[in-house]
């Protein structure tokens, strides 16, 4: 199986990297663009965001896989409505301050 | 854990740093403005589908299976061999082609001169040597070194070397103490009754492995003992390490050290001797305590596709092995293993030696395994240094848990909130018989336990990133909160069949924890009609 070659393991992180990366480039022409007001917490709040974003769909799918037919989608939706309640209240933040 | 996140962390500072610049001169440039936006915008739902493989990942990797990892599925193979293959094999075949004799190997050969030669324990001794010449020899010997002179001459010189290497050896036996000991251990598994001095009469291929005492822990425990003096270690840190290490080299997942409460020997009964009552040995100082796992897919699949014996067979490896090396050192020592061979009760023995605490439903319950966590243990006198126990909160835990309770079949696993007393240490009661009662119902070719409680346990979690990070902050959390909020999460999240599904139809429905994996199902592989 490809997931136990010793090279995908450090090409996917590296790869991951490139993405993270890509999105560390982009969001401040996004926030500039949407008018925001970015200040270093508001940053923080939103990289906390998107690791809670990334966390509820690592372990919904982390459940998935380990034969948890029930528990990964309840984990995935629960944690779901965590994400967009904080979401909305992140955007309400990111505007109104 | 602490090196990673501090990585990460400059990792991504470096980044923004690096790229604040950049950044700050592609804006200008309204085109590359928008393909930095379109980017951004399309890594960030990469990264969501990125980190939902990694967790994808995480979930299937055999690595995360603690003490079955990769090679023992046959999943850390990399080559691929299908470029490479090819109609017929890479040696060539001639017309002289024929079937393979035994005395055209070397094994043959050496068995049957070992046999003529050097004959342990045999009152007429060798039955040849070399002054006979070839022609004394038996057939096929005979024959094939009348053919092959040049290899009866070099059998003869190793024959030599030998003796030679015999005589010489205790020059080397201190500086390669451990080593032979090690090899002797591994070795102890087919050479068990070989041993020198043993004669034929007393090889009894029923023994078992490790073999029953039979005769009193004086006398057994210290068999096999060849040295006049045991090799004495620099320090009892010393003592632990090694012994540590190499009951890991032998097969344990978890390994710990304690001194050898008396209370945890059965009275009544002591293997070698019968059913008596008798003081414990006081050779019996220090108990090695080593847990394993069964294999996770199995044990999840509990309880009719589960079994007890992967890991007593595991367990029984180990304490023999342990038992031959530590009698290499010169030490006495005892295994006590499963199924039923044991002196002493050994949940309690781990609790001491530090490797988790007893569940509810009495079984350990530790960090790494949960209680997917079967034991066996070595009681010796190696002055060694003793772990401690630990505390990371199963108790309270357990209080509120209840899980394994709900699940049992029979009823046999206490619900109440606090534990009772029993034998004077407080604990959970048991109802043994009930257990038994599972065990004798469920749909299986004979009793062979049960383990429900064990699976469904919420510490029962492979070592993958989402139950190590719970188990990390719950440990941590004295408050409970964590603990409460991962118990209701638990308990709506994941689907338990009812207690008496487990057992067969018409009462229930040979229900299992979870499905089992492919490789437990007979329909899978064989052409059977499929009735269930």
């Amino acid at each position: 199986m490809i997931i136990y070659s010793p090279l995908f393991k450090p090409v996917f992180w590296i790869i991951m990297g490139l993405i993270y990366a890509m999105i560390i480039a982009g969001a401040p022409m996004w926030a500039e663009d949407l008018g925001l007001h970015m200040s270093w917490w508001k940053w923080i709040l939103c990289g906390l965001w998107y690791m809670l974003l990334s966390f509820t769909f690592a372990g919904g799918f982390t459940l998935l896989a380990e034969r948890e037919p029930g528990a990964w989608y309840k984990f995935l939706g629960f944690h779901l409505i965590i994400v967009i309640v904080s979401g909305v209240v992140l955007c309400f933040l990111l505007t109104a301050l | 854990m602490n090196k990673v996140f501090c990585l990460t962390v400059c990792f991504i500072l470096f980044t923004i740093f690096l790229l604040g610049p950049v950044d700050a001169a592609l804006a200008a440039d309204s085109v590359t403005r928008s393909l930095l936006k379109s980017g951004a915008l399309l890594a960030a739902v990469l990264g969501i589908v990125g980190i939902s493989l990694a967790g994808y990942m995480a979930g299937k990797n055999y690595d995360s299976y603690t003490g079955w990892e990769r090679y023992t599925h046959g999943a850390g193979q990399f080559f691929n061999r299908k470029p490479f293959q090819r109609e017929s094999p890479t040696y060539e075949k001639t017309e002289q082609h024929a079937r393979l004799r035994y005395i055209d190997s070397l094994e043959g050969r050496l068995r049957s001169m070992m046999t003529l030669m050097m004959s342990p324990g045999d009152s007429d001794g060798a039955k040849w040597s070399s002054t006979a010449g070839i022609e004394a020899l038996p057939q096929p010997l005979k024959g094939f070194y009348l053919e092959n002179k040049d290899a009866y001459t070099h059998m003869l010189k190793a024959f030599e070397l030998l003796r030679k290497q015999q005589e010489d050896w205790p020059k080397w036996a201190t500086q390669f103490a451990i080593a032979d000991a090690w090899s002797k251990a591994m070795a102890s598994l087919f050479e068990l009754n070989i041993s020198k001095g043993m004669s034929k009469e007393r090889i009894d291929t029923k023994a078992g492995y490790p073999p029953e005492p039979q005769d009193k822990p004086e006398g057994w425990d210290f068999r096999g003992i060849h040295r006049k003096k045991p090799l004495p270690f620099k320090s009892t840190q010393h003592a632990s390490r090694l012994i540590k290490k190499i009951t890991h080299t032998f097969g344990a997942t978890l390994v710990g050290i304690t001194k050898l409460n008396p209370d945890w020997c059965y009275q009544g009964r002591l293997r070698g001797v019968g059913e008596v009552d008798y003081e414990v040995p006081k050779h019996w100082e220090y108990a090695i305590v080593f847990a394993t796992p069964h294999e996770w897919d199995m044990m999840f699949s509990n309880a009719v596709y589960g079994t007890s014996y992967d890991a007593y067979s595991r367990e029984r490896i180990i304490g023999a092995r342990l038992e031959a090396f530590i009698h290499e050192l010169g030490y006495p020592a005892r295994a006590h293993v499963p199924p039923g061979s044991y002196d002493l009760v050994t949940p309690p023995i781990a609790v001491d030696a530090g490797l988790g605490e007893q569940g509810r439903m009495g079984l350990l319950i530790t960090p790494e395994l949960g209680a997917n966590t079967r034991l066996g243990c070595v009681t010796t006198n190696i002055p060694m240094e003793v772990d401690r126990p630990i505390d990371f909160g199963v108790k309270e835990f357990c209080k509120k848990c209840k899980i394994c309770a709900e699940r049992c079949v029979t009823g046999a696993i206490s619900h109440k909130d606090e534990p009772g007393i029993e034998f004077g240490y407080k604990r959970w009661k048991i109802q043994s018989e009930l257990c038994f009662q599972v065990w004798a119902s469920l749909a299986t070719g004979r009793p062979r336990g049960c383990r429900i409680c064990l699976s469904v346990c919420p510490y029962t979690r492979k070592n993958n990133w989402l139950h190590t990070l719970s188990k990390y902050i719950h440990t941590r959390d004295r408050t409970g909160t964590t603990s409460s909020m991962l118990l209701w999460m638990q308990k709506r999240f994941f689907d338990y069949p009812g207690a008496r599904d487990f057992l067969p139809p018409p009462e229930g429905k040979n229900a299992t924890y979870h499905k089992p994996p492919d490789w437990l199902m007979t329909e899978e592989w064989f052409d059977v009609e499929k009735t269930w």
